[in-house]
């Protein structure tokens, strides 16, 4: 949901504002000086919102009308401070909401915008139709094609720790390692699918089952110095490489995969063996809608591999 | 603790059948100082008193004065390191620490003390420890940074949704890692650690608040900019008090509080020098040393992303 505010004094209001809308919406404050120039090109935001703290009755009577003769634009009035002695004249210019202050307290939310265009006369949005939930993995039939999310996981800096720690302390590690993951795979809604030398392949539902997987690994990899330290009690540091991608597969229960042929499979173990570095979470651009909102600044373009789009985590400094 | 008359009449019998009159009188000095058995039971200096009724008096006056573990914990040392050179086995010994655990409590190996077991209760002193007990205990303070203008801001309403969510983090780090949380006064926090590794512990848990904070206000915040914290964790000897603010007035918790709150750089956890020594290599080398204080020997971690 992409929101526009425009203010007499952007700055001020932004912690308020920001505390009104929900987190997920991208909500611009935009200084009201502009308001004529940005209203000249079409808007693509689901809602305007001309704020009448510090200006009142006249602001609004002298703005309204630009935002008025902005074609099918869905635009109200945000009154703070309820300096408005009579709201329902932001109806009368054209207005099809007024966020006053109980309102605002109350929080804006995806329900009211759908109030608002059915207010305006649109044609409500089709609700989407309801995911099918994932039946779980002990109920897909063998041999059925699914759909799946691939993460390809594996302990970062392998040469340094075979020096460190020695082959045999490695390989314990590596059996250890594959063992949490399974448990945090499940915590997401995954399934620890197969193994190979250096990591483990999980398989998560098309659409998140509760905790986001991507999140969960950005997490991992933010608490890596403690799970190093506290879960595998290793004196040297750890750090973890993480890829996703997204495609189908014919659907065999671990330790049945033998025979399993797949390009999404073929390519995420080329993308977690030869692409992803050490503290990175690597996606195809397939994945690129499973990163959460809030965190998807702090992924970056890398380039293509294979012939797929990646996108990668930003690191964190050691 | 509640001690149960089975479990009180096997720490009697173990008393007896381990060590003789005079080693009973000095473990009961251990425990309570100034003991005098023949004053306790009221026979006179000059009447012998049985090891059987020495033992009844001892432990009777243990549980009275709700100091039953640490005779346990006396006897379970001088089961394993004897006294003088002589070994001292304690028959009945296990079923001692199996009914002490049946109670609610665990042994703790580092510290060799019992602490209430976490799956069963948290309390303030682990409970176990009574007012002027005195430990070598880790402390972790911290203190929200900015708060008067955040709360201005902001407002009070948001700002207390804020720090109780910030409680919850902190409640969670700290107890995660056998910490309790002493005071929480306004944006502030002190949490006292003692038991297993206790300074690794309680360097552990500040991280893991910084951690904690990072996601929080990219998922869950709702003021509209980051909530910063300063933290630092210290190590020194401390009476422990039930009462905070006796607690509170200590050179250890003062000396922390300062370097929390005068040194200690935003969006950072300090370590003092009387911490670093006891940090594996792995974990003291995630910090630094704080820049804008020249020949500081305070070390600093925080969250960093590359290219930020």
């Amino acid at each position: 949901m992409r929101i526009l505010v425009f203010s007499e004094e952007p700055a001020r209001e932004e912690s308020a504002l920001r505390a009104a809308f929900p987190a997920d919406a991208s909500l611009e404050i935009l200084p009201l000086r502009g308001l004529k120039r940005t209203m000249q090109k079409p808007s693509t935001a689901d809602m305007v919102y001309l704020n009448v703290r510090g200006i009142g009755e006249a602001g609004m009577c002298k703005h309204a009308p630009v935002l008025a003769s902005a074609g099918k634009l869905l635009w109200g009035i945000l009154d703070p401070e309820a300096e408005l002695a009579d709201p329902a004249r932001a109806f009368f210019l054209g207005a099809k909401d007024y966020l006053g202050p109980g309102a605002l307290r109350s929080g804006f939310s995806g329900q009211r915008l759908a109030q608002i265009r059915g207010f305006a006369g649109m044609e409500l949005p089709k609700p989407p139709e309801p995911a099918k939930r994932f039946p779980g993995w002990d109920r897909i039939p063998e041999g059925s094609e699914l759909a799946v999310r691939f993460c390809y996981v594996s302990v970062g800096d392998p040469e340094g720790l075979r020096e460190r720690i020695g082959e045999k302390r490695l390989r314990k590690l590596r059996e250890d390692f594959a063992e949490f993951m399974a448990s945090w795979a499940a915590e997401c809604g995954g399934i620890a699918w197969m193994r190979d030398p250096e990591g483990t392949l999980l398989l998560f539902p098309e659409r998140d089952e509760g905790t986001s997987p991507v999140l969960a690994a950005f997490r991992m990899i933010l608490d890596r110095a403690l799970i190093g330290y506290e879960v595998f009690r290793l004196e040297v540091p750890l750090t973890f490489r993480f890829s996703f991608h997204a495609g189908k597969t014919v659907w065999r229960r671990p330790g049945s995969t033998g025979t399993i042929v797949s390009g999404d499979v073929n390519f995420i173990f080329h993308l977690g063996a030869k692409y992803c570095s050490d503290g990175r979470i690597t996606l195809s651009e397939e994945t690129e809608s499973s990163i959460p909102a809030p965190i998807r600044d702090l992924f970056l373009p890398a380039g293509d591999f294979e012939g797929r789009r990646i996108l990668a985590s930003r690191r964190f400094r050691d | 603790m509640k001690v149960r008359n089975s479990l009180a009449q096997i720490m009697k019998k173990s008393l007896c059948e381990a060590i003789n009159l005079d080693l009973m009188s000095r473990l009961a000095r251990d425990i309570f100082p100034d003991y005098d058995l023949h004053e306790r039971t009221g026979f006179p200096p000059t009447v012998p008193i049985t090891s059987q009724l020495a033992a009844h008096h001892i432990v009777n006056d243990a549980i009275a004065e709700n100091r039953f573990l640490h005779l346990a914990e006396r006897l379970i040392l001088l089961d394993r390191e004897g006294y003088m050179g002589r070994r001292y086995p304690v028959p009945g010994l296990a079923e001692i620490v199996k009914q002490i655990r049946v109670e609610g409590y665990v042994w703790d190996e580092n510290t060799e003390l019992f602490m209430e077991d976490p799956r069963v209760r948290r309390t303030p002193n682990w409970g176990r420890l009574l007012d002027e007990d005195e430990f070598r205990f880790a402390l972790l303070r911290l203190d929200v940074a900015n708060n008067s203008r955040m709360v201005q801001t902001h407002g009070d309403s948001a700002m207390r949704g804020a720090l109780e969510d910030l409680r919850q983090i902190v409640s969670r780090c700290v107890e995660f890692r056998a910490g309790r949380i002493w005071q929480w006064e306004g944006d502030g926090a002190l949490a006292g650690f003692l038991f297993g590794s206790r300074v690794v512990s309680a360097v552990l848990a500040g991280m893991a608040i910084l951690h904690e904070l990072f996601l929080y206000d990219r998922l869950h915040n709702r003021l509209g900019e980051p909530l910063r914290i300063r933290a630092a964790v210290h190590t020194g000897t401390l009476r422990y008090y039930a009462d905070p603010g006796k607690l509170i007035k200590q050179e250890i918790v003062q000396e922390t509080e300062e370097i929390e709150s005068r040194l200690t750089p935003v969006g950072s956890l300090v370590i003092t020098p009387a911490v670093a020594p006891s940090l594996d290599r792995v974990i003291l080398d995630r910090f630094h040393h704080i820049q804008h204080i020249s020949d500081s020997r305070l070390l600093a971690y925080e969250v960093r992303m590359e290219g930020a």
